[in-house]
């Protein structure tokens, strides 16, 4: 990163720090692998203790928490130094798979913004001095002490936390009328809101895709977002890969307004509003009432007509009734969180009609503390300092000055408290509004527990002692309450001793070797729906918006998700997997909506909604709702985070609290004129629309009618399994072929399951040291990464067929590349890879030129001048960082196959299939990916690439790939086509 | 010149031109054609100093690039070549004309090639001189350039020879190196009689040294004259082998409007032509500035303009067919690069002033009159160095910037620092140049005397 | 020619007649002197067919052959690799490299041979020192006799040269 400034030498790593850190991996790597806290086991390098070997990593479990929910995670160490993550298979909310936030976390650990010091109104203090205040002397400081904690109020992000909720007790205990307040802007609140209407309780709902044939998703992106996103998109994919013509698929129905990879995945994707899901999901379900007859119970039969409006695509709703009453039992219609509580009550109301519930569907506790309850959203804080009644405000950690919704005019409302502490990452915009500003420790500094979103019980650990001695969230708890003697390490023990039910010690230490507490799901709670009170809590469907009304649509994003991520290079740079756009954000508009508006791309716009207004470029994006506009949360960030100032607008700008804050109607949308724009020798710069140039990766997206992406229905694939992938032709040759002897390398990329998720990139980035070019980089067509998802359109440029095509270097083992080079730096390996000697290159750029697929990357500048000491610690050692001026490309994590063949090797046998595979593989949550040996004929790989569907892009230019993709095949309802 | 033309007695009418205007005595054309030699001019400095800042700028800009990297150019992925490559070929196309005047024509017995072999001589060291910088600071790491040579390296790697860039490399070279040679044999008689001829010590020995103590025995010629004779047949198959050779850069390739079988003839024609226009280019101005009307005669701007109009015709056929070729395969990938992405894509005003320059201008010279019109010529001349430019650009560029996958395309656009190159090298061409107008017998003296008495003996 | 008399002439042409009449007389070590190589001088001064072309094919040779061994023996021999599929051995591609060095070499040796026999580079000749031998190189041209000519006689050779029409003779060396 060029823009990065570097460390201050006194917190640079110091060879003295660094044997510190190795200490810290020597008691991780005890009995236990953290049986003490790391501080307490220093111990010299010298002597070498036997479980740790220089250069052979090693692996630790532990959780990451997003709003409240784990995802239990394998982190490789190096030498202490934690290096890349992976996910943990036993984990249900990750079974192996990791997201682009989990890969990219590994950067924010070494993020050289992050805060390094306890501070007081910008002044340096120290623990003791905080301590002293809030600990201690808390009684004599502070009115609130005296008066059993009135005044005391405490905001956190919303939790699951054992550790959390018990130190949360300690200190209620000790001030009763202190106040407890979660806020998350992404926090899902109207499910539980629905459940508690619907069940009387705030049950959380679980499902299982993999149960499922027909599944409908009302404006929920169950693949890409959401706790258990991973598990959702394997259990789907493990329905819809098909191995055989005999093999069959479940179907997936989704409406959403503006395109997701759940919907790149979907059979018929019902382009709606957010606003006409309401409808729908009326309409589906007075469908399925329709169809089930006299089944269904009278009184939501005679309620419904008045609900159920106008029920707009009436077609495809009425198909998936259909669909759904022809599958009792095996169906499963999903409401998004962003939706409201009325349409989750109707999707319950349809799983409950067919019988959905206790197959598909079921409910159990939620696992986050207090859910569901008032305590959860601003409103009684901002009540509170309103009237003044806050003496002192304790924010642990979120971003609520950035976050909150604008309405509640947050930020002023915080400068305006005498007293009030901060915890975060950051000095971001909520540590501007606070007085006192602690550090906080990284989620892989940290000791604390968590739990999954169907209530497992998974332990953080540390990979390393805090970088800058950041606390955590318990630590501070653990002050308030007077406990700040007790380290959160022994309170954790001790909380998870008091659950144990036999040696507490063993127990835990089994925990942290296995990332998670066997069987601590929570059990399926048996809640009845009372079908009488049904009806009244459906709602009137929002009557169609008038024709060419506009919708702002406030969408979670893919890569900085509400903000927090927003000084992550590697997120930042990572294109949004649907509109391939980088270090922006933008207002996604339909090609007829633009067209109707007269907009194109990069043109400003000010969008004005709820009686606020914000400026962002437009970018129209094909699949987008009509007269619906989608603006992603978490830009325009002007904290202490250098990278993520100034990337984008923010659009929490026009977040506004109330039932439905995601979305809303009655936007108007002008073009902005002159000024952002250069001014121009031929026309006066007042008279030119403002531009924005967005650094989109890909900025064509038709295969221009070229045989890239093959695809067929289910039923052609039946009919004829071959007629998705044209048959190869035989490869005319003057010379005898090479011949390839002993183990073979290759890879398969099924289309079927790829989303377009893009963790592979991201995993791909972390594993090989990928660098980062930059907005600047990205507009100039140098992007870095070794693995791309380009993404083709077919059809209906309104709602186009999507597909998403993982695009990497295809190991051709008659490689274009290879034969250009004059200087011997790009040649085949035995066994068969395509390898690139970066000693060797002189940087002819030949190479590149001569590689039809363009994966080819090449050091325009040395991107790794300006690593920070910190940034250096990210770096995975077994891999080369590439000087200035040299080519390079995916190697298949040839550092992966050369480690298990020497291990292989040490035991004397040939290095088998599995036991590793390629980092995007790894990481893939649809598990599309597939690499390993293709000498085999009994490999996975092997059988893959002799299916019908395998093909080789541009196998016509005879290059012999050794990536094979399998045909896209999908499964549309007969009906509707 | 007419009566001339008409002089009475003559074996064989003259053509309408002669080779040579009048019949001059040995001892003042020589003085004419030395007198530049030690006679000062303030037109010259101005130029000189002109284009000496233009090196300037060409140094600066060449080393900021490798003290930075490639990456202050516009390149990308998938546009990895760009201006660098372009006007390396560009350079190299024109250093064919100089060759293939000296040789080619000799071969042929042309007698008016004599009075312009020297500067197209000089003209191709010069052009080639510049096309030789270019592959070598686009390198990524250009202080390695020598890994394209053959030497036992400690890596114990060989360069690969199956890459058409060390045969670029053995070409470039080879054909500089044989030009010089040529260049040099036959300035040797001209710098003996410049040592004979030149004011002041020092100059005589200077140019003495150059001469090498040429003395113009009988002898010495007769051997003289094979050695001359077989350079030219030594250079007249390299002067083909050398853009054939720089066309496999493009042709070994997949890249549609790269891979194609067209190509050697296709750019050795296109080399002769952008050649013989940088002649005009440099000749119309030389021969009013020193006031050689009699010794480059119309009937060397009228040939010019023929062998312009020649292989502008052989250019415009092998665009045609190029087109015609790639919608005949039914190869989707070339088709759109033919048929779409060039006449429509994102260059197509390159590729339309590409084809104004190098098939419509030429044929002006149908027009007998526009032949023989300087002025005409001179225009012409530029506008068709920059057809031929372009014609490279839209090559190189155009096909990069679109290939196989649509959703690696991308448009390249030229910083500062390329221009700032392209100009340079320019400046570096005309530098050049303007000292060799200086310092060096820029028409051969000997030849032309040889000439004279030849046209004599005829006319008896 | 080393040192003997030279005769100067004005035109190409009487050059060559005296040429011509000297031989008549019995001169064998005559040699011409011209700005511009004369047609004729050769067979006038009886020289034989020059050997530079056997020379130059040589060397030619030569080259070419080198230039095919430095790509075979690295690329197919000393350290062959999988590039692309391709054979180790590729002839074509090795076509380009053995033509040009062939060519460079043959041009070399024409340079070189043409040098050699003419004796150069030799700075000062002892003609250099002859008077009025300065525009043997504009226009003037020459012809001599070497006194190491069985016949030359410095008298008699004089006249021989005035006869056959020199405007003057001098001496040299």
């Amino acid at each position: 990163m060029h823009h990065l400034p570097p460390l201050s030498g006194a917190s640079g790593l110091t060879r003295r720090a660094l044997f510190e850190w190795v200490g810290a991996s020597l008691a991780l790597a005890g009995v236990g692998g953290c049986a003490e806290p790391p501080t307490e086991q220093i111990l010299p390098y010298a002597t070498q203790p036997p479980e740790v070997t220089p250069g052979i990593p090693r692996y630790y479990a532990t959780s990451m928490v997003l709003d409240g929910f784990a995802t239990g995670l394998l982190v490789e160490s190096h030498v202490g130094r934690p290096t890349k993550i992976e996910g943990n298979p036993d984990h249900p909310a990750s079974l192996g798979a990791t997201g682009a936030y989990e890969q990219a976390s590994i950067l924010g650990l070494y993020d050289p913004h992050r805060a390094r010091a306890l501070l007081e109104r910008g002044q340096p203090r120290a623990w003791s001095a905080f301590l002293e205040r809030y600990g201690l002397a808390a009684p004599r400081s502070h009115r609130w002490a005296a008066a059993g904690g009135a005044g005391l109020h405490l905001l956190l992000e919303p939790t699951s936390s054992p550790l959390v909720a018990e130190l949360l007790g300690r200190v209620r205990a000790a001030y009763p009328r202190a106040q407890v307040h979660f806020h998350a802007p992404l926090a899902p609140l109207s499910p539980l809101e629905a459940a508690r209407r619907l069940l009387g309780r705030p049950l959380l709902a679980q499902y299982d895709l993999g149960r499922a044939d027909v599944v409908v998703a009302l404006d929920a992106d169950l693949l890409a977002s959401g706790p258990f996103h991973l598990r959702y998109a394997r259990q789907l994919a493990e329905r819809r890969r098909v191995a055989g013509p005999t093999d069959g698929m479940s179907r997936l129905y989704v409406a959403e307004a503006t395109p997701t990879p759940t919907g790149v995945l979907a059979d018929h994707r019902v382009r709606a509003r957010s606003a006409e899901v309401h409808g729908i999901a009326l309409a589906l379900l007075a469908a399925v009432v329709a169809a089930l007859g006299r089944d269904a119970p009278g009184g939501l039969a005679a309620a419904l007509p008045r609900a159920a409006g106008p029920a707009a695509h009436g077609d495809q709703v009425r198909a998936m009734a259909r669909d759904l009453t022809a599958r009792p039992g095996a169906g499963l219609v999903v409401a998004g969180d962003r939706q409201p509580p009325a349409v989750h009550v109707a999707a319950h109301l349809v799983n409950a009609l067919l019988g959905n519930v206790g197959r598909t569907v079921w409910w159990t506790e939620s696992p986050i503390l207090e859910a569901g309850e008032p305590s959860h959203g601003l409103g009684p804080l901002v009540d509170a300092l309103r009237a003044g009644a806050v003496e002192t405000l304790v924010v642990l950690e979120g971003n609520p000055s950035y976050t909150a919704p604008a309405d509640l005019e947050l930020p002023r409302l915080l400068r305006g408290v005498a007293d009030s502490v901060y915890l975060g990452l950051f000095e971001n915009e909520t540590a501007r509004d606070c007085r006192w500003f602690v550090p906080a420790a990284h989620y892989l500094e940290s000791w604390g527990d968590a739990r999954a979103r169907d209530g497992t019980l998974s332990p953080v650990q540390p990979l390393i002692r805090p970088l800058y001695g950041g606390r955590t969230v318990a630590d501070v708890l653990a002050v308030l309450a007077g406990l700040a003697g007790r380290s959160t390490y022994d309170l954790l023990r001790e909380t998870h001793a008091r659950r144990a039910t036999g040696d507490a010690a063993a127990e835990f230490e089994a925990a942290l070797r296995e990332g998670l507490v066997a069987g601590s799901a929570f059990p399926r709670a048996d809640a009845r729906i009372d079908l009488a009170r049904a009806p009244s809590l459906l709602g009137p469907a929002a009557a169609p918006a008038p024709e060419g009304t506009l919708e702002l649509d406030l969408v979670q994003d893919a890569r900085v998700y509400d903000g927090r991520f927003a000084d992550n290079p590697w997120l930042q740079e990572l294109p949004d997997p649907m509109t391939k756009l980088t270090w922006d954000n933008a207002a996604l508009v339909s090609p007829r909506t633009a067209a109707r508006l007269g907009l194109a791309n990069e043109a400003v716009v000010e969008l004005a909604c709820r009686g606020r207004t914000l400026r962002a470029p437009v970018l129209v994006q094909p699949g987008q709702a009509d007269d619906a506009v989608s603006l992603a949360l978490g830009y325009g960030r002007d904290g202490a985070e250098a990278v993520a100032r100034g990337v984008g607008v923010n659009a929490f700008g026009l977040f506004l609290a109330g039932e439905s804050p995601f979305f809303s109607g009655g936007l108007a949308l002008t073009p902005v004129v002159g000024r952002e724009a250069p001014p121009s020798p031929v026309m006066p710069p007042a008279r030119r629309p403002a531009r924005h140039r967005l650094a989109v990766t890909q900025p064509h997206r038709s295969a221009q009618g070229r045989a890239i992406v093959r695809r067929a229905t289910l039923a052609e694939y039946r009919e004829a399994p071959r007629a998705a992938p044209a048959q190869p032709r035989p490869v005319q040759t003057l010379y005898e072929p090479h011949r390839y002897e002993g183990v073979q390398w290759g890879m398969t990329i099924d289309l079927t399951v790829c989303s377009g998720c893009s963790a592979c990139v991201v995993a791909c980035q972390a594993e090989n040291n990928v660098p980062v070019v930059g907005r600047d980089g990205v507009l100039g067509s140098r992007e870095m990464h070794w693995l791309r998802i380009d993404r083709y359109d077919e059809g209906d440029p309104d709602s186009p067929a999507v597909s998403m095509l993982p695009m990497l270097c295809q190991h051709c083992e008659r490689a274009p590349c290879e034969y250009v080079c004059p200087v011997n730096a790009t040649v085949h390996s035995p066994d068969g890879l395509n390898e690139q000697v970066y000693n060797r290159c002189i940087g002819t750029r030949f190479c590149s030129n001569n590689c039809p697929y363009k994966v080819r990357r090449f050091n325009w500048f040395d991107y790794n001048a300006d690593r920070t000491e910190t940034q250096k610690m990210a770096m995975n050692p077994d891999v080369t960082v590439r000087a200035r001026g040299v080519m390079e490309k995916c190697t298949f994590c040839v550092q992966r196959i050369r480690r298990h063949e020497i291990e292989a090797r040490i035991e004397g046998r040939p290095a088998p299939d599995g036991g590793f595979t390629t980092a995007c593989a790894q990481a893939c949550p649809t598990g599309a990916i597939v690499f390993g040996r293709i000498d085999d004929p009994r490999t996975d790989v092997a059988r893959l690439r002799r299916q019908p569907r395998a093909y080789a892009v541009l196998e016509e230019l005879g290059t012999e790939p050794r990536v094979r993709y399998l045909a896209r095949l999908t499964n549309p309802n007969p009906e509707l086509t | 010149m007419a009566q001339t033309a008409a002089r009475p007695g003559t074996a064989r009418p003259e053509p309408f031109h002669p080779v040579l205007v009048g019949r001059p005595r040995e001892g003042p054309i020589t003085d004419q054609l030395l007198r530049h030699l030690w006679t000062r001019s303030r037109a010259w400095l101005v130029l000189l100093a002109l284009s000496g800042g233009g090196v300037l700028l060409l140094l600066f800009a060449v080393s900021y690039t490798v003290a930075v990297g490639i990456g202050v150019w516009g390149n990308s992925i998938p546009v990895a070549w760009a201006f660098a490559i372009t006007n390396f070929v560009w350079w190299i196309g024109i250093g064919h004309a100089g060759t293939f005047i000296s040789a080619f024509l000799l071969l042929l017995q042309q007698s008016w090639r004599t009075s312009i072999n020297r500067v197209a001589e000089a003209m191709t060291l010069f052009a080639v001189l510049n096309a030789a910088l270019f592959p070598l600071i686009h390198l990524g790491r250009p202080w390695f350039f020598y890994w394209l040579a053959p030497y036992p390296a400690t890596m114990g790697v060989w360069p690969n020879f199956k890459s058409a860039l060390p045969w670029d490399a053995a070409a470039v070279g080879t054909y500089f190196t044989v030009s010089l040679l040529f260049w040099y044999t036959g300035l040797i008689p001209d710098l003996a009689a410049a040592r004979d001829r030149v004011p002041g010590r020092l100059r005589r020995r200077l140019y003495g040294v150059f001469a090498l103590g040429w003395q113009g025995s009988g002898r010495d010629w007769h051997h003289y004259r094979v050695a001359y004779g077989l350079l030219a047949g030594l250079a007249t198959p390299l002067v083909v082998s050398v853009h054939n050779i720089v066309s496999l850069d493009f042709a070994i390739t997949q890249l549609p409007g790269w891979h194609s079988t067209i190509f050697p003839p296709y750019f050795v024609v296109g080399a002769i032509y952008s050649g013989f226009a940088m002649v005009v280019t440099l000749l119309v101005p030389i021969r009013s500035l020193f006031g050689l009307q009699h010794v480059i005669t119309a009937r060397h701007l009228d040939n010019v303009a023929k062998l312009l109009l020649a292989t502008g015709l052989i250019v415009a056929y092998s665009y045609l067919t190029e087109v015609f070729v790639a919608w005949y395969s039914g190869n989707p990938f070339e088709m759109y690069t033919f048929l779409v992405n060039f006449p429509r894509g994102p260059y197509a005003p390159m590729y339309w002033l590409m084809i104004v320059c190098n098939v419509l201008v030429p044929q002006l010279f149908w027009a007998g009159s526009l032949r023989t019109n300087a002025a005409v010529l001179f225009v012409a001349s530029l506008l068709i160095n920059v057809g031929m430019w372009t014609e490279r650009f839209m090559i190189i560029v155009g096909s990069l910037s679109r290939d196989f996958l649509p959703s690696a395309w991308a448009v390249y656009r030229p910083t500062w620092v390329d221009l700032s190159i392209l100009s340079g090298t320019l400046a570096l061409f005309v530098f050049l140049f303007v000292l060799f107008l200086r310092f060096v017998p820029f028409v051969p003296i000997s030849e032309l005397k040889e000439l004279t008495h030849e046209l004599e003996r005829k006319e008896r | 020619m080393h040192t003997g008399l030279l005769g100067e002439f004005a035109s190409p042409e009487a050059m060559l007649q005296a040429v011509r009449r000297l031989r008549g007389l019995g001169y064998e070590r005559l040699d011409t002197f011209s700005p511009h190589p004369v047609p004729g001088a050769s067979r006038a001064l009886g020289l034989p067919r020059s050997r530079l072309p056997r020379a130059v094919l040589v060397w030619g040779l030569v080259g070419a052959a080198s230039g095919y061994l430095i790509q075979w023996w690295p690329n197919a021999v000393d350290y062959p690799l999988n590039v692309g599929g391709r054979p180790a051995h590729a002839v074509p591609a090795f076509v380009p490299i053995t033509f040009e060095l062939g060519i460079l070499f043959a041009a070399f040796a024409a340079l070189v041979t043409l040098l050699l026999r003419a004796g150069l580079p030799a700075l000062w000749r002892p003609v250099f020192e002859a008077e009025g031998f300065e525009r043997a190189s504009i226009d003037r041209y020459f012809v001599g006799i070497d006194d190491a000519d069985p016949r030359f006689d410095h008298e008699r050779s004089a006249r021989d040269l005035l006869e056959a029409g020199a405007a003057r003779v001098v001496r040299t060396g």
